[in-house]
Protein backbone atom coordinates (compact mmCIF):
# COMPACT_ATOMS: atom_id res chain seq x y z
CA UNK A 1 0.00 0.00 0.00
CA UNK A 2 1.20 3.27 -0.76
CA UNK A 3 1.48 5.80 2.23
CA UNK A 4 0.20 8.78 2.64
CA UNK A 5 1.90 12.71 3.14
CA UNK A 6 -0.04 12.10 6.29
CA UNK A 7 1.37 9.09 6.89
CA UNK A 8 4.84 9.77 6.87
CA UNK A 9 4.24 12.95 8.70
CA UNK A 10 2.65 10.42 11.34
CA UNK A 11 5.61 8.57 11.33
CA UNK A 12 8.29 11.36 11.33
CA UNK A 13 6.30 13.08 14.69
CA UNK A 14 6.35 9.59 16.28
CA UNK A 15 10.01 8.91 15.69
CA UNK A 16 10.63 12.47 17.12
CA UNK A 17 8.75 12.29 19.98
CA UNK A 18 10.52 8.99 20.39
CA UNK A 19 13.34 10.69 20.81
CA UNK A 20 14.97 10.80 17.49
CA UNK A 21 15.76 14.55 17.31
CA UNK A 22 18.71 14.87 14.33
CA UNK A 23 16.62 15.32 11.13
CA UNK A 24 19.26 13.68 9.17
CA UNK A 25 18.58 10.35 11.22
CA UNK A 26 14.66 11.03 11.06
CA UNK A 27 14.98 11.32 7.34
CA UNK A 28 16.16 7.91 6.80
CA UNK A 29 14.65 6.34 9.55
CA UNK A 30 11.30 7.66 8.34
CA UNK A 31 12.03 6.09 5.08
CA UNK A 32 12.69 2.54 6.56
CA UNK A 33 9.70 2.37 8.72
CA UNK A 34 7.64 3.62 5.71
CA UNK A 35 9.04 1.26 3.27
CA UNK A 36 8.44 -1.58 5.52
CA UNK A 37 4.79 -0.73 6.06
CA UNK A 38 4.82 -0.32 2.11
CA UNK A 39 5.24 -3.76 1.83
CA UNK A 40 2.12 -4.62 3.82
CA UNK A 41 -1.52 -4.36 2.83
CA UNK A 42 -4.24 -3.10 5.53
CA UNK A 43 -4.69 -0.37 7.93
CA UNK A 44 -1.78 1.98 8.27
CA UNK A 45 -1.83 2.69 11.60
CA UNK A 46 -1.88 -1.20 12.40
CA UNK A 47 0.35 -1.91 10.52
CA UNK A 48 2.31 0.29 12.17
CA UNK A 49 1.78 -0.95 15.23
CA UNK A 50 3.23 -4.13 14.40
CA UNK A 51 5.97 -3.17 13.23
CA UNK A 52 6.72 -0.41 16.03
CA UNK A 53 6.10 -3.38 18.79
CA UNK A 54 8.67 -5.74 16.86
CA UNK A 55 11.11 -3.14 15.59
CA UNK A 56 11.63 0.18 17.87
CA UNK A 57 14.31 -0.97 20.34
CA UNK A 58 16.36 -1.41 17.35
CA UNK A 59 15.29 1.81 16.00
CA UNK A 60 15.96 3.40 19.32
CA UNK A 61 19.64 1.53 19.28
CA UNK A 62 20.46 3.15 15.78
CA UNK A 63 19.53 6.30 17.18
CA UNK A 64 21.73 6.22 20.05
CA UNK A 65 24.60 4.56 17.81
CA UNK A 66 23.65 7.62 15.36
CA UNK A 67 24.46 10.11 18.51
CA UNK A 68 27.73 8.78 19.27
CA UNK A 69 29.04 8.60 15.98
CA UNK A 70 27.96 11.63 14.82
CA UNK A 71 30.27 13.34 17.29
CA UNK A 72 33.32 11.48 16.47
CA UNK A 73 32.61 12.38 12.96
CA UNK A 74 32.42 15.97 14.27
CA UNK A 75 36.01 15.50 15.52
CA UNK A 76 37.47 13.53 13.18
CA UNK A 77 36.09 16.79 10.29
CA UNK A 78 37.63 19.21 13.03
CA UNK A 79 40.87 16.96 13.10
CA UNK A 80 41.07 16.52 9.10
CA UNK A 81 40.89 20.58 8.39
CA UNK A 82 42.93 21.76 11.31
CA UNK A 83 46.22 19.31 9.90
CA UNK A 84 45.60 20.79 6.12
CA UNK A 85 48.18 22.71 4.76
CA UNK A 86 46.48 26.08 4.21
CA UNK A 87 45.49 25.35 8.11
CA UNK A 88 48.93 24.82 9.34
CA UNK A 89 50.23 27.77 7.77
CA UNK A 90 47.33 29.82 8.51
CA UNK A 91 48.13 28.91 12.61
CA UNK A 92 51.66 29.70 12.01
CA UNK A 93 50.54 33.47 10.60
CA UNK A 94 47.96 33.90 13.40
CA UNK A 95 51.19 33.35 15.95
CA UNK A 96 53.28 35.54 13.99
CA UNK A 97 50.87 38.18 13.67
CA UNK A 98 49.76 38.13 17.40
CA UNK A 99 53.24 37.66 18.85
CA UNK A 100 54.04 41.18 16.68
CA UNK A 101 50.77 42.73 18.57
CA UNK A 102 51.37 41.11 21.72
CA UNK A 103 55.19 42.50 22.28
CA UNK A 104 53.71 45.98 20.41
CA UNK A 105 50.17 46.77 22.24
CA UNK A 106 51.39 44.82 25.61
CA UNK A 107 49.34 41.43 27.23
CA UNK A 108 46.63 42.69 28.66
CA UNK A 109 44.97 44.93 25.80
CA UNK A 110 45.53 41.70 23.77
CA UNK A 111 43.61 39.90 26.36
CA UNK A 112 40.66 42.06 26.31
CA UNK A 113 40.21 42.58 22.54
CA UNK A 114 40.42 38.69 21.83
CA UNK A 115 37.95 38.28 24.57
CA UNK A 116 35.57 40.29 22.54
CA UNK A 117 36.03 39.21 19.36
CA UNK A 118 36.14 35.46 20.47
CA UNK A 119 32.38 36.07 22.39
CA UNK A 120 31.42 38.01 19.18
CA UNK A 121 32.41 34.80 16.96
CA UNK A 122 30.94 32.15 19.09
CA UNK A 123 27.25 34.93 18.74
CA UNK A 124 27.34 35.06 15.43
CA UNK A 125 28.09 30.82 15.50
CA UNK A 126 25.06 30.57 17.45
CA UNK A 127 22.42 32.74 15.37
CA UNK A 128 23.84 31.68 12.20
CA UNK A 129 23.31 27.86 13.02
CA UNK A 130 19.89 29.11 14.51
CA UNK A 131 18.82 30.68 11.81
CA UNK A 132 20.65 29.05 8.67
CA UNK A 133 21.01 25.64 8.61
CA UNK A 134 17.76 25.40 10.85
CA UNK A 135 17.72 24.61 14.35
CA UNK A 136 14.50 26.47 15.09
CA UNK A 137 13.15 23.21 13.36
CA UNK A 138 14.92 20.92 13.10
CA UNK A 139 19.17 19.33 13.66
CA UNK A 140 21.27 17.97 11.85
CA UNK A 141 23.57 15.82 14.03
CA UNK A 142 27.18 15.93 13.08
CA UNK A 143 26.51 20.64 12.63
CA UNK A 144 24.77 19.98 16.47
CA UNK A 145 27.69 18.13 18.23
CA UNK A 146 30.56 20.19 16.53
CA UNK A 147 28.72 23.27 17.92
CA UNK A 148 28.09 21.45 21.42
CA UNK A 149 31.70 20.42 21.09
CA UNK A 150 33.13 24.08 20.47
CA UNK A 151 30.77 24.65 23.29
CA UNK A 152 32.17 22.74 25.76
CA UNK A 153 35.83 23.20 24.84
CA UNK A 154 35.56 26.67 25.29
CA UNK A 155 33.50 26.63 28.13
CA UNK A 156 36.25 24.77 30.14
CA UNK A 157 38.88 26.59 28.97
CA UNK A 158 37.92 30.63 28.37
CA UNK A 159 35.21 30.57 31.31
CA UNK A 160 36.52 27.35 33.78
CA UNK A 161 40.55 27.35 33.60
CA UNK A 162 40.97 30.81 31.75
CA UNK A 163 44.86 30.34 31.24
CA UNK A 164 45.04 33.83 30.20
CA UNK A 165 44.78 35.28 33.85
CA UNK A 166 46.85 32.44 34.92
CA UNK A 167 50.16 33.43 32.15
CA UNK A 168 51.80 36.25 31.48
CA UNK A 169 54.47 35.65 29.87
CA UNK A 170 54.44 37.01 26.53
CA UNK A 171 55.36 34.22 23.93
CA UNK A 172 53.04 32.10 25.93
CA UNK A 173 49.95 33.79 25.89
CA UNK A 174 50.76 34.22 21.83
CA UNK A 175 50.46 30.39 21.93
CA UNK A 176 47.68 30.04 24.23
CA UNK A 177 45.59 32.76 22.19
CA UNK A 178 47.12 31.27 18.36
CA UNK A 179 45.81 27.66 19.29
CA UNK A 180 42.23 29.20 20.56
CA UNK A 181 41.63 31.24 17.55
CA UNK A 182 42.95 28.58 15.34
CA UNK A 183 40.49 26.20 17.52
CA UNK A 184 37.66 28.57 16.92
CA UNK A 185 38.66 29.51 13.43
CA UNK A 186 38.80 25.97 12.15
CA UNK A 187 35.35 25.28 14.14
CA UNK A 188 33.78 27.88 12.14
CA UNK A 189 35.14 26.96 8.53
CA UNK A 190 34.11 23.15 9.47
CA UNK A 191 30.81 24.10 10.66
CA UNK A 192 30.20 26.07 7.41
CA UNK A 193 31.62 23.71 5.14
CA UNK A 194 29.42 20.74 6.81
CA UNK A 195 26.52 23.36 6.43
CA UNK A 196 26.79 23.77 2.89
CA UNK A 197 27.03 19.79 2.19
CA UNK A 198 23.59 19.35 4.01
CA UNK A 199 22.01 21.75 2.42
CA UNK A 200 23.28 20.55 -0.83
CA UNK A 201 22.42 17.06 0.00
CA UNK A 202 19.44 17.67 1.62
CA UNK A 203 17.88 20.73 -0.69
CA UNK A 204 16.98 22.38 2.55
CA UNK A 205 15.92 25.73 2.51
CA UNK B 1 20.89 -10.03 13.47
CA UNK B 2 21.11 -13.73 13.84
CA UNK B 3 24.21 -15.07 15.81
CA UNK B 4 25.13 -11.66 15.59
CA UNK B 5 28.72 -12.23 17.70
CA UNK B 6 30.17 -14.35 14.15
CA UNK B 7 28.22 -11.88 11.88
CA UNK B 8 28.71 -9.00 13.40
CA UNK B 9 32.38 -8.59 11.83
CA UNK B 10 31.70 -9.27 8.20
CA UNK B 11 28.47 -6.90 8.08
CA UNK B 12 30.59 -4.09 6.65
CA UNK B 13 32.02 -6.31 4.20
CA UNK B 14 28.62 -7.56 3.75
CA UNK B 15 27.46 -3.91 2.77
CA UNK B 16 30.01 -3.01 0.26
CA UNK B 17 29.99 -6.48 -1.36
CA UNK B 18 26.36 -5.60 -1.96
CA UNK B 19 27.12 -1.90 -3.21
CA UNK B 20 29.92 -4.09 -5.67
CA UNK B 21 27.52 -5.69 -7.08
CA UNK B 22 24.09 -2.69 -7.16
CA UNK B 23 25.07 0.52 -8.18
CA UNK B 24 23.81 2.37 -5.37
CA UNK B 25 21.20 1.05 -2.53
CA UNK B 26 19.63 2.29 0.16
CA UNK B 27 19.09 1.23 4.01
CA UNK B 28 16.07 -1.09 3.95
CA UNK B 29 16.90 -2.50 0.11
CA UNK B 30 20.11 -3.84 1.66
CA UNK B 31 18.09 -5.67 4.72
CA UNK B 32 15.78 -7.28 2.19
CA UNK B 33 18.31 -8.00 -0.43
CA UNK B 34 20.37 -10.17 2.43
CA UNK B 35 17.31 -11.62 3.36
CA UNK B 36 16.48 -12.91 0.20
CA UNK B 37 20.09 -13.97 -0.81
CA UNK B 38 20.33 -15.99 2.90
CA UNK B 39 16.80 -17.25 2.40
CA UNK B 40 15.68 -15.63 5.69
CA UNK B 41 18.32 -17.07 7.67
CA UNK B 42 20.30 -13.65 8.17
CA UNK B 43 18.18 -10.42 9.75
CA UNK B 44 19.66 -7.06 9.76
CA UNK B 45 18.10 -5.13 12.29
CA UNK B 46 18.28 -0.96 11.93
CA UNK B 47 20.54 -1.28 15.03
CA UNK B 48 23.14 -3.13 12.98
CA UNK B 49 22.84 -1.72 9.74
CA UNK B 50 22.92 2.43 10.02
CA UNK B 51 25.73 2.19 12.78
CA UNK B 52 27.96 0.00 9.76
CA UNK B 53 26.63 2.73 6.71
CA UNK B 54 27.59 5.57 8.82
CA UNK B 55 30.82 4.03 9.94
CA UNK B 56 31.41 2.91 6.47
CA UNK B 57 30.50 7.08 4.99
CA UNK B 58 32.61 8.31 8.04
CA UNK B 59 35.47 6.46 6.80
CA UNK B 60 35.30 7.61 3.00
CA UNK B 61 34.51 4.62 1.75
CA UNK B 62 30.51 5.00 1.31
CA UNK B 63 29.16 8.35 -0.59
CA UNK B 64 25.70 9.26 -0.01
CA UNK B 65 23.14 10.97 -2.19
CA UNK B 66 19.56 12.15 -0.67
CA UNK B 67 16.54 11.85 -3.13
CA UNK B 68 12.95 12.48 -2.84
CA UNK B 69 10.75 9.54 -3.27
CA UNK B 70 6.94 9.34 -2.58
CA UNK B 71 6.71 12.06 0.10
CA UNK B 72 9.66 11.99 1.89
CA UNK B 73 14.26 12.00 1.51
CA UNK B 74 15.60 8.61 0.51
CA UNK B 75 19.40 8.48 1.31
CA UNK B 76 21.03 6.04 -0.94
CA UNK B 77 24.35 4.88 -0.72
CA UNK B 78 27.48 3.71 -3.14
CA UNK B 79 30.80 2.96 -3.22
CA UNK B 80 33.58 5.69 -3.34
CA UNK B 81 36.50 5.12 -5.55
CA UNK B 82 38.26 4.26 -2.08
CA UNK B 83 35.52 1.77 -1.31
CA UNK B 84 35.94 -0.22 -4.73
CA UNK B 85 39.52 -0.63 -3.89
CA UNK B 86 38.84 -1.21 -0.32
CA UNK B 87 36.16 -3.66 -0.94
CA UNK B 88 38.80 -6.03 -3.12
CA UNK B 89 40.78 -6.34 0.07
CA UNK B 90 38.00 -6.81 3.09
CA UNK B 91 36.45 -9.40 0.73
CA UNK B 92 39.68 -11.38 0.00
CA UNK B 93 40.15 -11.25 4.12
CA UNK B 94 36.92 -12.66 4.35
CA UNK B 95 37.23 -15.53 2.56
CA UNK B 96 40.59 -16.33 3.85
CA UNK B 97 38.63 -15.85 7.41
CA UNK B 98 35.97 -18.09 5.91
CA UNK B 99 38.47 -20.98 4.70
CA UNK B 100 40.70 -20.94 7.86
CA UNK B 101 37.93 -21.59 9.91
CA UNK B 102 36.44 -24.68 7.66
CA UNK B 103 40.11 -25.89 8.22
CA UNK B 104 40.24 -25.58 12.06
CA UNK B 105 36.24 -26.68 12.04
CA UNK B 106 36.55 -29.78 10.30
CA UNK B 107 40.79 -30.49 11.34
CA UNK B 108 40.89 -34.52 12.20
CA UNK B 109 43.45 -34.93 15.15
CA UNK B 110 46.84 -35.78 13.23
CA UNK B 111 49.00 -37.50 15.77
CA UNK B 112 52.07 -35.92 14.17
CA UNK B 113 50.70 -32.38 15.38
CA UNK B 114 50.32 -33.34 18.36
CA UNK B 115 52.40 -31.58 21.11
Amino acid sequence: MKLTKENITFIDNYLKNSGVSYIDVRYEMTDHVATAIEEKEGDFLENFRVYMARNKKYIMQSNRQFAKAARKRALWLLLQNMIKPHSLVFMVALFLVLYITVTTFGVNTIKDVLGIIYSLLLVCLLLFYKFSIGYHKSKFSVLDKLISTLLIITYVVFVFLRPNKLIDNPMLITIYYAAFTFFITINVYTFYVLSKKYKLQYNYE
Amino acid sequence: MKNSPLYKGSLTTIIMKLLEENERMYGYEITQKVKLITQGELNITEGALYPALHKLEGEGLLEAEVEKVDNRLRKYYKLTENGQKETVNRLAELEDFIRNMQTLVNAKTNPDLQF
